[in-house]
């Protein structure tokens, strides 16, 4: 992966597969929409329960750093 | 991540290889960001065809965007954004399929048309540090290190150097840098720029879903084009180099855009206003034996070229190698002249020019032939020959005819008054010795030819930028005469002249 918007189908297909309601917003949703707009990140708002966050920082493990700083510990917890 | 879930606050994630970041943001509470997550529609984006994920609804996103606005005080610091400008700026229609909104207008669907015709999976351009023409045709601004693919359905995308980001951004199609695809890492195992390169344009095809031929442009040596393209049809055996003739961007630079146009009108400007100057200050010499004086010293013809080159600067054009030969020298086309010889009276006096916008971009082209004072008979009778093709060319001008059909008329009328041209002798140096004309743009020579072999049957079409530039050159008699206009064929079908500057042969000093 070395593209943004194959970052946004990849996060899009584990929230997809994990059932975890999702949309992109941000500059993705303007320029999609057809006013550009360029931006290093992707804004995605979502709507997990505590399993289903658990289960997509466990899917995105592997490639993404994850700063835990609010609260690594309450989700080994 | 549990407080950021418990106070629906935000997290993030950032990919490890190219610091890509994703902002995760917990739904709000209100109905509204609950309507808002409902009213999410599935979409196609950028690199995946196959693959929709769901955007926030365009009445959502304005509607967000207005309550940050409420929140922030209603104090916004982005200023309004400009209506889109003519051609290069223009957006795609709203359900184009793709997050690239393409900067071009009718070049760049010229150039998806043209690849879809040719059964192109896409293009890559490369520009390799430097001005590259083929990289401001495609993207519109001046990238000096960057790649620019786009798939013959109009999806694109650009990587480059983060300290031209701000270029980048302006072409308004997806991007990435250069260090997010780990380009020294990759330069350092490679120990190649070529075998780092690769790879990254191998993997861009396959992420933009191109398989098949696709169109190659940059401005590199040949060797490491020829090392860089194995080493990626190598890495993406999904992909071949297209080796078709004449390529795509070619073909698509052959027509202008109204930008194109606009750009062209004026350099042209510039070149017109550079040879009035030029008369001006030749009448305005005094005779001094067979040279000129100029009040300060005698004048040679560095001073001619240094002159025209000034007035280039103020119309914000560059000279490039311009051509102000005397006598002999004028009696070979492309003999630059000699700065250190002085001028004469009653020799050609021949000046070509063909300023651009400086740093790279649109050109003209222009020539007239002067002599100082009364100009001998020989001189005379061939410049009155010149003339007479020079407007029998330019009358009959039509689009539909055939390019190269001008070329044969302009020979017909010199073969009937005595001279040899490429028709009765194609390696004759004396007479009329080259093509009739071409096309200007980003380059001041590129199709279409007004000349060459039978095989070119390029006919003239609406939105072409040509030369018309009959001559007669014999050297062995210190004679050589061109006269050339800027032509533009209109959308209308009809031609105006963009050079129009007056023909006079003859120059008379201190008159």
């Amino acid at each position: 992966m070395t593209l943004p918007t194959e970052f946004i189908v990849h996060v899009a297909g584990i929230l997809e597969r994990l059932a975890i309601p999702y949309h992109v917003g941000g500059s993705v949703a303007s320029s999609a929409h057809g006013m550009y707009r360029a931006s290093a990140d992707v804004d995605v708002v979502i709507d997990p329960t505590p399993a289903q966050l658990e289960a997509l920082v466990r899917a995105l493990e592997p490639g993404f750093y994850i700063p835990l700083s609010h609260g690594g510990s309450a989700l080994a917890a | 991540m549990a407080e950021a879930l418990s106070l629906r606050s935000t997290f993030n994630a950032i990919h490890e290889a190219t610091s890509f970041k994703i902002d995760f943001f917990i739904k709000g509470p209100t109905p509204f960001d609950s309507e808002e997550l409902r009213r999410s529609i599935p979409q196609v984006i950028g690199v995946a065809p196959s693959h929709a994920v769901l955007i926030k609804s365009p009445e959502d996103t304005i509607l967000r965007k207005l309550d940050w606005f409420r929140r922030g005080g209603e104090v916004s610091d982005h200023p309004p954004s400009p209506a889109p400008a003519d051609g290069l700026a223009s957006r795609p229609a709203p359900d184009a399929p793709c997050l690239d909104p393409a900067p071009g207008g009718t070049v760049r669907q010229d150039l998806d048309r043209l690849m879809q015709e040719r059964g192109l999976a896409g293009m890559v351009v490369f520009a390799y540090d430097r001005y590259s023409p083929a990289l401001y045709y495609v993207t519109g601004r001046k990238i000096h290190v960057g790649m620019y693919l786009r798939t013959a359905d109009g999806r694109a995308h650009l990587i480059h150097d983060p300290m031209e980001r701000d270029q980048a951004e302006a072409v308004g199609c997806e991007t990435s840098t250069f260090p997010q695809h780990r380009l020294n890492a990759r330069i350092d195992k490679e120990k190649h720029p070529a075998g780092a390169y690769a790879p990254i344009i191998a993997d861009a095809c396959a992420a933009l879903g191109m398989k098949g031929p696709v169109a190659f442009f940059g401005d590199m040596s040949a060797g490491f084009a020829h090392d860089l393209l194995d080493r990626v049809t190598t890495t993406n055996p999904d992909i071949q180099v297209d080796r078709s003739y004449p390529d795509v961007l070619t073909m698509a630079r052959t027509t202008k855009d109204p930008d194109e146009i606009a750009a062209i009108r004026r350099s042209a400007r510039g070149a017109v206003a550079a040879i009035e100057r030029l008369r001006r200050y030749l009448e305005s010499l005094k005779r001094d034996g067979g040279n000129f004086q100029n009040g300060a010293g005698p004048v040679t013809l560095g001073s001619l070229r240094r002159l025209l080159h000034e007035e280039f600067l103020v119309h914000g054009l560059e000279g490039g190698e311009t051509i102000v030969s005397q006598g002999r020298d004028a009696g070979v086309p492309h003999n630059r002249g000699n700065d250190a010889e002085l001028l004469r009276a009653g020799a050609p006096l021949l000046v070509d020019i063909f300023p651009g916008e400086a740093g790279g971009g649109y050109h003209s082209d222009l020539t007239r032939t002067f002599c100082l004072g009364e100009a001998p008979d020989p001189l005379k009778r061939l410049y009155g020959d010149v003339h007479d093709a020079f407007r029998l060319a330019i009358e009959k001008l039509r689009v539909g005819e055939v390019c190269r059909s001008y070329q044969e008329r302009v020979c017909e009328l010199f073969e009937q008054r005595g001279h040899a041209t490429p028709r009765t002798n194609e390696t004759t140096q004396e007479g009329y010795v080259h093509g009739l004309g071409h096309g200007v743009g980003l380059a001041v020579h590129e199709a279409p030819r007004l000349g060459g072999p039978p095989s070119n049957t390029q006919v003239l079409e609406p939105g072409m930028v040509i030369t018309v530039e009959p001559g007669l050159y014999y050297p062995s008699r210190d004679l050589g005469v061109r006269i050339e206009d800027l032509v533009l064929v209109r959308e209308d079908g009809s031609f105006e002249n963009l050079t129009p500057a007056p023909y006079e042969l003859e120059v008379r000093p201190g008159a």
